[in-house]
């Protein structure tokens, strides 16, 4: 376990955390910029020592801060891999130095074949032998993420691990800090305020607001929530799980069944059988009253509409069900008033098979 | 012939001097170049800079003169040198040394201290975190990052010596292999209308500032890129 009980004062910002989070999973914090995240981060550190009011932080037992007793671990004996927001690779030094600077001053290390497994997953093979200035910013944030990784012991640290790298690099990333996560029993503490880099990612999520943590607990089960205020975010997503029936090749698309209802995600291959989380963003659902035959939408699913609320002066957020499935729904005031739509109504909601973003549920991380 | 003793003692003073300054100005210019939410040095920061600039543009004279005072043997630090070592400060190459290590102060650490303050914090909370011990960051982060700032410390603390007047007038005087430097010499030989000498010294003095000054900038301009 990791207990921190902290309250530090920066100028008119209070952070007031008093948590206790398992270190056998990937714990995810989520809020908006400014929220506390990163001040949350730099205690675990052993930073900021001049903003405590009060801070304690014990890690399996092993006390890393404590503020009365002045017993302290200094942050270079924490063990922690850290990458920060403003990655911060040193610029005289080589990629290979950089990745490498962590590793070397580790006491106890595994099997240094996880030195290439990074290097290669993060697609850094090429970059090995040029200097920080000569990386791209998404470049730069991978061998940033490398060198935490690699430096990680006791506890890996990423803050917006994945805000500068690309699209095309992203699925890749968050499966090797998955692999590593479960294959080196290393706990990881991550910030971001991506939805989906958070389904894919995290398993315990806290999430901020104004230096506190407003909610806690299992992803799935707080994601899941529609009427906590987490789900309901503008950024809201869905998750529906359903089981893969098959893959169809010739259009690259899979079919799966949730219920008695059957849905299609593109485009990777997924194992068959295998039971998958769909995310779907709420804001890409859309609604109707009859069903549509002639459309391009491929998802459909006949649902009850169970709440609704006017959350702007432009949208309605509509609580849908279907066989004790809730997800949620943004529509337009506009569109909420033409179709009258009534509580108890049968609607039928539909969504594009493109926005469905597939996450394999995996058997050992205990989110079944 | 040109004098070699005045030239080997100043070389031997600018050396001394800018070495001694170097182990001094570290620790002062990261001092002064870190940030702090210390109130106390917050508020004696200005102070420290302000006393390390005064050579800068104070006229050597007020310096030497106020040195001369305290290397006598009445005072203070002039008695307990003459009991340690037997010997009087004043118009001595040791007292010739302190003074120019006021001299140069600012020549050392001000670089040092721009040098120093370019390092972002966050560089060295990360190599903290990756488990870098003090003296890890400091061979591996700090130094190698302030190599253009130790090599223009160093030059300029060492040519800022090599040109030294007034302070070596008022506390050095004029003694063969002790405390004669070249801009001594040189003003001496003006003097006494030994122009030849004067000139043979000024063009060597010239000669090598020039040098040591250009090498050093050509270091700065390839340096820069780096980052």
């Amino acid at each position: 376990m990791l207990n921190i009980n902290t309250l530090c004062q920066f100028g008119d910002f209070r952070l007031d955390v008093n948590q206790s989070l398992p270190t056998n999973q990937i714990i995810g914090l989520f809020g908006s910029s400014g929220c506390g995240k990163s001040r949350l981060i730099r205690q675990i550190l052993g930073l900021d020592k001049e903003h405590r009011l009060k801070s304690q932080i014990s890690f399996n037992k092993k006390t890393w801060q404590q503020s009365d007793s002045k017993l302290e671990l200094i942050t270079q004996h924490r063990g922690i891999g850290y990458l920060p927001q403003t990655i911060d690779l040193f610029p005289h030094l080589t990629v290979q130095e950089n990745i490498l600077f962590g590793w070397n001053k580790r006491a106890s290390k595994p099997d240094d074949s996880i030195i290439n497994y990074v290097i290669q997953q993060l697609d850094i093979d090429d970059l090995i032998t040029r200097h920080p200035s000569e990386l791209s910013g998404g470049q730069a944030q991978r061998v940033a993420l490398a060198r935490a990784i690699l430096a990680a012991s006791n506890l890996l640290i990423l803050d917006e691990p994945l805000s500068a790298i690309g699209e095309d690099h992203k699925p890749q990333v968050m499966q090797l800090l998955k692999q590593i996560s479960l294959k080196y029993k290393l706990p990881i503490i991550f910030s971001s305020h991506s939805r989906i880099e958070h389904a894919f990612l995290t398993d315990y999520i806290l999430t901020f607001n104004n230096g506190k943590i407003i909610q806690s607990g299992k992803y799935r089960l707080v994601a899941n929530d529609i009427n906590a205020p987490f789900a309901q975010r503008p950024d809201a997503l869905n998750c529906i799980q359903a089981k893969v029936i098959d893959f169809e090749p010739e259009f690259s698309i899979n079919k799966l069944k949730t219920n008695n209802n059957f849905l299609w995600a593109g485009h990777k291959k997924l194992a068959k059988n295998s039971l998958v989380n769909l995310e779907v963003n709420a804001q890409d659902i859309s609604i109707s009253l009859t069903p549509i035959k002639d459309t391009s939408i491929l998802n459909c699913i006949v649902s009850e509409l169970i709440a609704f609320e006017e959350i702007s002066s432009h949208q309605y957020l509509l609580k849908l069900s279907f066989e004790n499935v809730f997800f949620i729904a943004f529509i337009t005031k506009k569109s909420f008033l033409e179709l009258d739509l009534t509580l108890n109504q049968k609607v039928y909601a539909m969504f594009k098979s493109v926005s469905v973003q597939p996450i394999a549920i995996e058997s050992d991380s205990g989110l079944t | 012939m040109p004098d070699y003793s005045a030239i080997i003692v100043t070389l031997k003073l600018a050396l001394t001097t800018s070495l001694i300054l170097m182990l001094i100005g570290l620790p002062l210019a990261w001092w002064l170049a870190r940030p702090s939410l210390n109130k106390v040095k917050n508020k004696t920061r200005p102070i420290v800079e302000a006393i390390v600039a005064l050579p800068l543009v104070l006229p050597p004279t007020v310096l030497g003169f106020y040195l001369l005072i305290a290397f006598s043997p009445d005072s203070w630090l002039g008695a307990t040198w003459l009991k340690l070592t037997g010997s009087s400060l004043a118009f001595s190459f040791s007292g010739l040394v302190i003074g120019s290590l006021f001299y140069s102060l600012p020549f050392v650490v001000q670089p040092l201290q721009a040098t120093f303050a370019a390092i972002p914090q966050a560089t060295l909370e990360v190599s903290r975190s990756l488990g870098a011990t003090k003296i890890q960051q400091l061979k591996q982060i700090i130094f190698p990052l302030s190599k253009t700032g130790l090599i223009s410390a160093f030059s300029l603390g060492f040519a800022h010596t090599l040109g030294e007047f007034g302070v070596v007038l008022m506390i050095g005087g004029n003694i063969e292999n002790e405390t004669r430097v070249l801009s001594i010499a040189i003003y001496d030989h003006v003097e006494t209308l030994q122009f030849g000498q004067a000139h043979q010294l000024s063009i060597i003095l010239i000669a090598f500032s020039l040098a040591l000054l250009t090498i050093l900038y050509r270091f700065k301009h390839n340096r820069i890129g780096f980052n």
